[in-house]
């Protein structure tokens, strides 16, 4: 017993030798006491580093079960074998009540300027009777949201509630939702898209077509024992298994882009192209790699969907949650325009300024309720109305204005707009024509830059191919406000490049007809 | 330390009798096998006490080496039990768990609890009940109950911070708060450590001692079981390795919602 009990010793060591001698190495340079070191080398087991830690998660999660657990490292295992949030949730009530007067305030304002609201409630993965609910835990997060759908509905908020055709019942879960993961699988997003079209075309607009919502215009793809989910990354392979990765693309023509400015990113085809990330259909990694981000990536502050021959040439605003991310690519095949802002991240301006600003056709809410984060209902209403923003006059500061960018074989090949950047006021850039003069992009970055400091602090990306199709009256613009409070120090400049910033060079561009106002 | 309800509060001072005994034999046992790896025996110092008949001999069977040490280097000293008066006696036994009680914390609850043992050990020798019950089977079987039931109940004043703390608890344990018997906690908490639990109690026997002493006539049988014995500890500190792990996992729930 004590040679099996020291073989095992020696082999750990032996594989993870380097979460002593590092720590040791970094003591004899100097960097760090006697006492650190030998707490990072007793601390080794936490490191990520370990060796086979992902087989020790899979032992540990096997025997959880083993021993009849149902909740365990953050995850209730439900009746019907899927995998939940921790326990915690099924066991308090909170009150998030907020929320719906939160969002029915936004919906107001947004009514008061012209632009319909659509609060969508997204199921989560538990039915509403709560049948599939280990025994001793409530149906918190469903009682939650029946408290905000009420609210909305009384207040007239044009509310789509999709949890009864998703969740209604524990077969239901099974087929719309991910066993290991938190999220829908696509299967259940693609029943959701068809439900928000079906309800723009009845409530919000009749000349609102769902023109690709049959699933026979699309290919199914599954790929088997694939995905192991947020919920099974905590509790391993053999808790509860493993799910199949399935994704939709569609059969028929499409050319879409898919903007990231976070990551200076031009996503440009077909759909396929835009909007599914192959890395997750090539690399199987169950605990290094997220394939439910197959569609856009992962959740970031804005992305943005072109799609010049979409037939219902529309602007509309998405306000997110993670669910959005398959949802949004479906939809990108039937609007020209699809800004989606996920207001966890979106520090830019206040969703209120964004939609007095930019004037969506059309703005979607949509939401799981996991969660009542404040940030879901905070949208600077107040404020807009104070300011009046939506109706600010705006003020020409530049008109008529024509830049040839040269091609350069250099990164920063870039001209700055001559109008003074005033911290704290709001400008909209806009160009009559842009063209590629000289190598090829899919995009053109607008940025306002702080030169002293040399950082780009707000960075919009214009897909060229869209501008030139004159879509929605060739919207070839940027509507942003200055920081008011940067660095010390700070100068900010309006800059456009040639190319997308960070991602393209060797390309010249022209601009036409270039103006900038001021708003407000 | 709360309850909402009769049942939940058994099971945690069942639970936390478990853990007390599981953690404090525990680390005693590593201290034993370590020793022995390096050429030193120590004597156990666990012997299940839960099979305890009275509190005479919990305290045989619990913490020996305290005992021993209190024993040896207080009541003795002291005169122990070899003393004219019974006041005498008395207060031997009443010094002993007094400061077997401050031994444990500078807090009044660990006064209290050792005073509490104090005084039924007293009990139990003026009575003589250790030796009454070798002489009548069904009442040392029954003697148990109480026993046990002194040891949980003073699980709970140990655990506690303060007396009210205790107090408090133990009249929920005892249905003298107006919490209801059973309630949604108790149901999820119950069937999430059964396993555990019944896993807790069936190691608190001398189970495997009595199947070993059941086998010494039958060497190959007892080798063999030792052995399973052997392959069953490793893969069991393999999974306790694995518990320090995932203690340490706790990957961000990207797409929070």
């Amino acid at each position: 017993m004590a040679l099996l009990f020291v073989a095992y010793i020696a082999v750990m060591a032996g594989f993870n030798y380097k979460m002593v001698t590092d720590p040791f190495a970094k003591f004899f340079n100097g960097g760090a006491t006697f006492e650190e070191t030998t707490s990072t080398v007793a601390s080794g087991y936490q490191s990520d580093q370990l060796w086979g830690k992902t087989n020790f998660i899979d032992l540990n999660g096997f025997f959880a079960r083993a021993t009849a657990r149902r909740a365990y490292n953050g995850v209730t295992l439900l009746k019907n074998n899927m995998l939940s949030y921790e326990v915690d949730q099924f066991q308090k009530f909170i009150d998030i009540s907020y929320l719906g007067s939160g969002i029915s305030d936004f919906s107001d304002y947004l009514a008061s300027i012209g632009i319909p609201f659509v609060y969508v409630q997204l199921p989560i993965k538990q039915d509403q009777q709560g049948s599939v609910l280990p025994d001793g835990l409530k149906n918190y997060p469903n009682i939650n949201a029946d408290a905000v759908v009420k609210k909305l509905v009384e207040a007239g908020t044009n509310t789509l509630d999709i949890r009864p055709e998703l969740a209604g019942s524990a077969a239901m879960l099974k087929e719309n939702f991910y066993k290991t993961d938190h999220h829908w699988n696509a299967d259940g997003a693609f029943k959701g898209y068809q439900l928000i079209m079906d309800h723009l075309n009845q409530n919000v607009d009749s000349s609102i077509r769902a023109a690709y919502t049959d699933p026979s215009l699309w290919q199914r793809h599954v790929l088997e024992d694939w995905f192991l989910g947020s919920h099974g990354k905590r509790v391993g392979r053999y808790f509860d298994g493993t799910d199949d990765l399935i994704w939709y693309t569609p059969d028929f023509k499409t050319e879409i882009s898919c903007i990231i400015p976070l990551h200076k990113n031009i996503f440009k085809g077909t759909f396929k192209d835009a909007n599914i990330r192959s890395i997750y259909t090539e690399q199987k990694d169950y605990f290094r790699l997220n394939p439910y981000a197959i569609y856009i990536g992962g959740d970031y502050p804005l992305t943005q969907h072109r799609n010049a021959k979409a037939p219902n040439q529309m602007r509309v605003l998405l306000i997110k949650d993670s669910f959005m991310l398959p949802l949004q690519s479906f939809l990108s095949t039937e609007f020209t325009e699809i800004d989606v802002i996920d207001p966890r991240y979106y520090t830019a301006s206040t969703i209120a300024e964004y939609c007095a600003w930019n004037r969506p056709d059309l703005v979607i809410m949509a939401k799981n309720p996991s969660i009542g984060d404040r940030r879901y209902c905070q949208f600077g209403v107040d404020d807009a109305k104070k300011e009046d923003i939506a109706n600010a006059p705006e003020t020409v500061l530049l008109s008529d204005y024509d830049v040839d960018i040269e091609k350069k074989d250099f990164n920063w090949s870039s001209s700055v707009i001559p109008v003074e950047m005033v911290p704290g006021k709001t400008y909209r850039f806009r160009a009559g024509d842009i063209t590629v003069t000289d190598g090829h992009t899919d995009g053109v970055s607008v940025l306002l830059f702080d030169s002293p400091h040399n950082e780009i602090v707000l960075h919009e990306i214009l897909d060229v191919g869209y501008c030139k199709e004159n879509v929605n009256n060739g919207r070839r613009e940027w509507t942003f406000k200055v920081p008011r409070k940067g660095k010390e120090g700070a100068l900010y400049k309006l800059v456009i490049y040639a190319g997308v910033h960070g991602s393209t060079k060797n390309t010249g561009i022209s601009y036409s007809d270039i103006s900038v106002t001021q708003l407000g | 330390m709360t309850a909402n309800s009769v049942a939940m509060a058994w099971l945690g001072a069942i639970a936390y009798t478990l853990q007390i005994y599981f953690d404090f034999s525990g680390y005693s046992d590593m201290a034993i096998g370590l020793g022995r790896m390096l050429g030193f025996r120590f004597l156990e110092n666990f012997d299940y006490p839960y099979i305890s008949r009275t509190i005479t001999e919990f305290w045989r069977r619990w913490h020996i080496s305290l005992g021993t040490w209190f024993r040896d280097y207080v009541y003795f000293p002291m005169g122990g039990s070899r003393v004219d008066r019974k006041a005498r006696l008395v207060l031997n036994l009443m010094v002993v768990w007094c400061l077997t009680g401050i031994w444990h914390g500078a807090n009044w609850t660990f006064i209290v609890w050792g005073l509490i043992y104090g005084v039924v050990i007293v009990f139990e020798k003026l009575l003589d009940i250790p030796k009454k019950l070798e002489k009548a089977p069904t009442l040392s079987a029954l003697y148990r109950i109480p026993t046990l039931l002194l040891v949980v109940v003073g699980w709970v004043l140990f655990r506690s911070d303060t007396i009210a703390g205790a107090l408090q608890y133990l009249r929920t344990m005892f249905g003298l708060t107006g919490a209801p018997l059973i309630d949604d906690t108790f149901i999820f908490t119950a069937r999430e450590y059964i396993v555990y639990l019944a896993f807790g109690i069936i190691c608190s026997l001398p189970i495997l001692k009595g199947v070993r002493k059941l086998l010494t006539s039958r060497s190959f049988l007892l080798e063999g079981v030792n052995s399973l014995g052997y392959v069953l500890q490793f893969l069991l500190f393999v999974v306790s390795f694995s518990f320090l792990v995932m203690n340490a996992h706790n990957p961000f729930i990207y797409f929070n919602f």
